[in-house]
């Protein structure tokens, strides 16, 4: 029996030990949600060092945002393509990015949701905090991620991904839009006088305007809606320490209601009154005058009349006291309409326009809203209060805006039955 | 009206009750909860009349909304879906909407202010109170199969996971028109779409819960329990926006405050 060969040292391979790989580094690992978190908080450190460098915000030109934006575009829309299929790419066009950018953006706005402006300006300096720097850096990965996406899922045109780019990109669009017109915006108050042109308006912080055209309230017209009754208790746990049961029908001459307890009728009412020595007059002429109502209250089987006025300008209120520590009472009257007829004159022509709430008054990208009056006079307000803005991402916006209602109506119309927009398919 | 809107409760409660026997109740349970949706429906429109506006303007209307649609959507997606599983939460929630109205009856009077005299108020209403009921109903049924997990032992159905999806898909589409209506509208009143109010705010996040949801669950396989909390968690985000914003510190900041009674 031979004795087995020795190993030559010099070709002998030492015993070989069990392979051994050295962990990935946390980079090298399949890109995540984890990785997606510490993007998504780098972005936020980022945003919080930007706002104890630079403050709060500074004051960015519109147009040098626009081509910045533009160019960021149109470089996440050929990397999205070119690149598509890179694991990078990928992952910063996916879900997790998706999912963290969202939830950072949405983490900051519940802050805005709960915390009232004045306690963020008092204790952290920010005035709000949806323009503040960690929000807008979270919504700039936001961003990043929907046109990365968006670019990946240009091509092929299936409804699948038509449906996609809709939502994706009009959001997108919406979003590009909202801060290139917030950069611009303005948001300025005019306050028009009876008979008084002017072209001064003053913006939010109190800084005044000079706008390219002169506005000249003529005519100033109200509509309320006709005065209720309430009664009016003692709680000492209601705002006020007063709860009030409101009735449901306007006051008018024959009007009978039960008001909790109390059965009242109307049998006098005078749409504008006042009083003159201790009496309940009828005064049509009088512009500031409110109404009245003579009424019958039983309770209990018993009966209290009197006058009930909300008063005016020139009559103060009057209640009819019931047993009990109640009253009947008419509150305030509610506006129902306010309207403004407006001479502007603009470039040498004066046009004539009328404006009230919901009917905006607009010419080129400028607009005119009627916002309120002077409240104490009612329709004898001899001013009124219009805003006039200016937003030129409006257009992009209500582009973006169009996009995704018409994304969100093809997945409706596709119903539920598929399970989702892209089951079973990764972003 | 009162006698209207009794008659609604009492047919979805019947309704719920005739449910529970699914062989004999059913055609009891859908002929009941038809009969409360039209009880509700009659009450809706009556109100309509008798305001001279639509009656969507304070939280007790927009609950009598809900308390109509959904029983409807219930009703509606459970043949849609042919599932059962939606009757019983469906016709409660109903009924216990109805309840909360006549419990605590509110101040309905007729005036509107000019802010919300726009052809954009109805829309806008309608679509958000249809989204709160499909999404309602999601975590509802989230709800539902999560005490039966708790309270029974019994395991989560892939099937009735996959059917709160499927509510989740009818709703966040709804809830995006909702919001969609609401800036259209905002800029045409206020002169903005978007201006960060309070109830802005808070509508914002209620779409973000479910657009996360939506995300991760295209994403992964979501254990069944984790999708109901999550589904659970979306509700209550929803009942910040519609109920709790207004007794929020921010409350005060807010324009939307019509929604007061």
């Amino acid at each position: 029996m031979s004795k087995p060969a020795l190993m030559n040292p010099r070709t002998a391979r030492p015993a070989q030990a069990a392979v051994q790989t050295p962990a990935a580094s946390f980079w090298e690992q399949p890109l995540g949600y984890r990785h997606a978190l510490l993007v998504g908080a780098t972005t936020l450190g980022i945003g919080v060092l930007f706002h104890f460098q630079i403050g709060y915000r500074t004051r960015f030109s519109a147009d040098l945002f626009a081509a910045f934006a533009t160019v960021l575009t149109l470089g996440l829309l050929a990397l999205g393509r070119l690149r598509r299929n890179d694991p990078v790419v990928h992952w910063v066009a996916g879900i997790p990015m998706a999912v963290v950018s969202t939830a950072m953006v949405s983490i900051l706005a519940l802050v805005g949701g709960v915390v009232p402006q004045s306690e963020l300006q008092a204790h952290a300096g920010v005035p709000s905090i949806f323009g503040s720097w960690p929000f807008l850096t979270a919504a700039g990965l936001m961003q990043v991620n929907l046109i990365l996406s968006a670019a990946r899922r240009l091509t092929p045109w299936t409804r699948a991904n038509v449906q996609y780019l809709l939502t994706h990109a009009g959001l997108a669009l919406a979003l590009f839009g909202a801060a290139y017109g917030n950069l611009g915006l303005e948001r300025v108050r005019l306050i028009a006088g009876l008979g008084q042109p002017t072209n001064v308006a003053e913006r939010e912080d109190g800084t005044q305007v000079q706008l390219p055209f002169q506005v000249t309230l003529r005519k100033f017209t109200m509509e309320t809606f006709p005065p209720t009754l309430s009664l009016a208790a003692e709680d000492k746990t209601a705002k006020d320490g007063l709860k009030l049961v409101h009735g449901a029908h306007f006051a008018q001459v024959g009007m009978a209601e039960q008001i909790g307890s109390v059965e009242v009728r109307v049998d006098r009412y005078y749409p504008r009154a006042a009083r003159l020595d201790g009496k309940w007059i009828e005064v049509p002429a009088m512009v500031t005058a409110g109404p009245a109502a003579h009424v019958v209250a039983t309770v209990d089987g018993k009966s209290v009349d009197g006058w009930v006025s909300a008063g005016s300008l020139d009559t103060p209120s009057s209640i009819v006291e019931l047993p009990g520590h109640r009253a009947i009472v008419m509150p305030d009257l509610r506006p129902k309409k306010f309207a403004s007829d407006l001479e502007i004159r603009r470039n040498g022509v004066v046009e004539k326009r009328t404006i009230e709430v919901n009917k905006p008054v607009g010419f080129g990208r400028t607009s005119l809203y009627q916002i309120s009056y002077d409240e104490q006079m009612g329709a004898a307000s001899e001013y009124s209060v219009l805003e006039v803005v200016e937003d030129h991402g409006l257009p992009v916006v209500y582009l973006g805006l169009f996009a995704l209602l018409a994304g969100v109506t093809m997945m409706m119309a596709q119903g539920a039955a598929a399970g989702g927009p892209s089951n079973g398919e990764d972003k | 009206m009162n006698g209207i809107a009794t008659l609604a409760l009492g047919s979805w409660f019947l309704a719920g009750g005739a449910y529970a026997f699914p062989r004999k109740g059913r055609i009891a349970g859908d002929v009941l909860t038809i009969l409360g949706i039209l009880a509700g429906a009659l009450l809706i429109g009556s109100l309509w009349v008798s305001l001279g506006r639509p009656p969507m303007r304070t939280l007790g209307e927009t609950r009598w909304w809900y308390a109509v649609l959904v029983p409807t959507l219930g009703l509606l997606l459970g043949w849609r879906f042919e599932t059962r599983v939606l009757a019983i939460p469906s016709c409660l929630m109903g009924a216990m909407f109805a309840l909360i109205n006549l419990r605590h009856p509110e101040y309905m009077d007729k005036t509107l202010m000019p802010a919300l005299q726009s052809p954009w108020f109805v829309p806008h209403v309608v679509v958000y109170m249809l989204a709160y009921s499909a999404l309602g109903l999601s975590s509802l049924v989230g709800a539902w199969m999560l005490a039966k997990r708790f309270l029974r032992k019994e395991s989560v159905r892939p099937e009735d996971v996959d059917l709160s999806h499927r509510l989740v898909l009818v709703g966040l589409p709804l809830l995006t028109c909702g919001l969609l209506f609401g800036a259209f509208w905002a800029k045409e009143a206020w002169g903005h779409y978007w201006t960060w109010d309070p109830k802005e705010t808070w509508a914002f996040l209620t779409w973000s819960a479910y657009l996360i949801y939506l995300h991760v669950k295209i994403r992964h396989r979501m254990k069944p329990l984790l999708n109901l909390v999550l589904l659970v968690v979306g509700f209550a985000v929803l009942m910040g926006c519609w109920f709790g914003v207004n007794l929020m510190p921010t409350a005060r900041e807010s324009v939307h405050t019509y929604t007061q009674s």
